[in-house]
């Protein structure tokens, strides 16, 4: 049996409707009409202890949506979740005692009180044994220096500080499974680094099972095996990144930087899709063209000072399926 | 329930000291109190002038009453004081103290317990002080005091299971404020935070003896005065831990009912 089971999972949301007219709001006062919003609409996937795996999808495809109800903190409308054989929203409590989470628009840490108060308190909630504990916090601080922030209250933490701190709270109790919302949101690249590198350090020493949502796709490839993508509540697509990426991450985007703001960079092999003074982004289809093709044809025609190649978004390869038909998985 | 007495010691130890680093807010807290505490000591020495009782009150009876709920504030004596709870179903981040091994009211109740001690011993000291100092607010005999302690803690009770019914409502409403509004009325009101019971019309007092405010301001405070004979501290006692007992039913029945259709706001 698989760490991870869910099986045509569902939560659909019901959401009053706004009545135009005058006087809409006072009847919607009176009789609310409601519509029912799918968030999940039969999800289903497995996953393996041990492995680190990317849930990913557009703005509002249902991946915050899931990973609360694979936490148990939202009751799903539907279908079928097991986490190490338990039913997380009715074994709540046996539940978290074996996952940690983080919910990175969130933090779990007292804002008023320095950041090893929350760990003390974390101590006494898990009742970690206190050797373990020392233990722990010394390889998290190690690994994720926190030493120089300990005695900071949370509210001066800088972002980055913060993250690493709910993420060393996170695994003080030594969770099988750790369930993370956007770990990176927010951070520079420095930061996103050495997440980075602390996730698959404790995925790989302590065989910690990680899922993941987040929006940069270099998350995933620096970390995740597998990647589940999701679009309007659906699986899209269940496999390896690198497949995912050969098959439908055919777009790529040429960013210029002009020496001459006043002229739109204009080529046959690409489309303008944005320019913001001397900034042009020029997308293309990889293909159909080279980079190096391209590159060759803008800068012989414009000025150019610099010049990148951007990979693919998750949005842009979710467009990719659409555009190919979701059957060539 | 729960054994983990040592947990929600440890949480209320952590409240405790949150609560002492706000430095500036207690101090603006405690001259606000005293402000409106000598306002009302005003009133009485004017409606006072020709000496006697009312409603078997003297003046120095009065004063120390107001003095005494004045101090109550901080701990809920007044209307609800901590929106913690709300705020935190409000902005979602309560997604994290419901992913915990340990009972959500407890934990809730820990919290305020720790902030409250500390309020009360001294931001509600601190009030008394004045009052003692400049009009003469009475000071406690020590067996009140004695009696003051176990009826303090079931005040506290009382209130925080009510503020807790009603902080819960956000989970239903998304927003409890209007709900917050109608409570702090009635508990502004009923609870005998404004005047003394004894001063009610008589359909006013049985109301108010009918209903779980009184026993988070006016019979506390009652006892703290020495207002009341031992036979009627007894009780008072008895009363405050009905209502203690009946409200955390209520609390945990409504709790669980949230967590059935729990919906957490925000990605
Ligand atoms: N409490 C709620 N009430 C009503 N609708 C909701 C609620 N929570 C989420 N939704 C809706 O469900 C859908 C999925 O939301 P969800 O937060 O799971 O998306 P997401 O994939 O995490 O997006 P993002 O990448 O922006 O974080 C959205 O359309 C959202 O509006
Ligand atoms: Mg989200």
């Amino acid at each position: 049996m698989a760490l991870i089971e869910v099986e045509n999972l569902q939560k659909s949301f019901s959401r009053p409707v706004r009545r135009a007219g005058r006087l809409g709001a006072l009847r919607g006062l009176l009789a609310r009409e409601y519509v029912t919003m799918e968030a999940v609409a039969g999800v289903s996937f497995t996953l393996e202890a041990g492995a680190m795996a990317g849930y990913l999808g557009p703005n509002g495809a249902g991946k915050s949506t899931t990973m609360k109800m694979l936490t148990g903190i939202l009751v799903p409308s539907g279908g079928r979740i097991e986490v190490g054989g338990l039913v997380p929203h009715r074994q709540r409590v046996a539940h978290v005692r074996r996952i940690g989470v983080v919910f990175g628009q969130r933090t779990q840490l007292w804002w008023d009180l320095p950041t090893i108060e929350s760990f003390e308190l974390l101590r006494h909630v898990y009742k970690i044994p206190m050797a373990r504990y020392r233990e722990n916090l010394k390889a998290f601080s190690e690994l994720l220096e926190l030493g120089p922030f300990l005695d900071t209250p949370v509210r001066q933490l800088s972002l980055g500080q913060r993250m690493r701190a709910d993420l060393a709270a996170a695994l003080l109790h030594d969770p099988a499974i750790l369930f993370l919302d956007e770990p990176t949101i927010g951070l520079d690249v420095v930061a996103r680094e050495r997440i980075r590198g602390f996730l698959s350090e404790i995925n790989r020493e302590r065989g910690v099972t990680v899922i993941l949502t987040t929006h940069d796709l270099s998350d995933v490839e620096r970390l995740c095996q597998r990647v589940v993508l999701i679009d309007h509540g659906r699986v899209i697509y269940d496999g390896g990144l690198d497949q995912l990426k050969t098959r439908h991450g055919r777009w790529r985007t040429l960013v210029v930087d002009l020496a001459d703001a006043s002229c739109a960079p204009l080529v046959e092999m690409a489309d303008l899709v944005r320019q913001e003074g001397p900034r042009a982004w020029l997308r293309f289809d990889r293909e159909r063209t080279s980079a190096a093709a391209l590159i060759a044809e803008v800068a012989a025609r414009y000025p150019v000072r610099d010049l990148t190649v951007e990979e693919p978004e998750i949005e842009a390869i979710v467009r990719g399926i659409y555009e190919r038909g979701v059957g060539v998985i | 329930m729960d054994d983990r007495m040592e947990l929600y010691l440890a949480v209320a130890a952590r409240s405790f000291r949150r609560a002492t680093t706000y430095r500036s807010a207690y101090l603006a807290g405690i001259i606000t109190n005293a402000f409106f505490g000598a306002l009302v000591c005003f009133v009485y020495q004017a409606l006072y002038a020709g000496g006697g009782r009312v409603a078997g009150l003297s003046l120095n009876d009065a004063i120390s009453y107001a003095w005494t709920t004045q101090s109550l504030i901080s701990i809920g004596g007044a209307w609800i004081v901590s929106a913690g709870i709300s705020q935190s179903i409000r902005s979602g981040d309560v997604i994290t103290d419901l992913s915990r091994p340990w009972s959500f009211y407890l934990y809730w109740l820990s919290r305020s317990f720790g902030e409250r001690a500390f309020n009360l011993l001294v931001r509600g000291a601190l009030t008394y002080l004045v009052g003692v100092l400049y009009f003469g607010a009475r000071l406690p005999a020590p067996a009140d005091l004695l009696a003051f302690l176990p009826a303090i803690i079931l005040a506290m009770q009382v209130s925080f299971a009510f503020s807790f019914m009603v902080n819960l409502t956000a989970f239903w409403l998304l927003d409890s404020t209007g709900v917050t509004l109608l409570s702090n009325v009635m508990l502004t009101f009923l609870s005998g935070f404004i005047l003394p019971v004894a001063f009610f019309p008589p359909a006013l007092q049985a109301l108010v003896h009918a209903l779980p405010f009184e026993s988070i301001t006016g019979l506390p405070t009652q006892i703290f005065l020495g207002q009341l004979a031992p036979a009627q501290i007894a009780r008072a006692l008895a009363t405050q831990a009905a209502w203690a007992a009946a409200l955390t039913a209520l609390g945990l029945a409504m709790q669980a009912a949230a967590m059935r259709k729990v919906v957490v706001q925000g990605g």
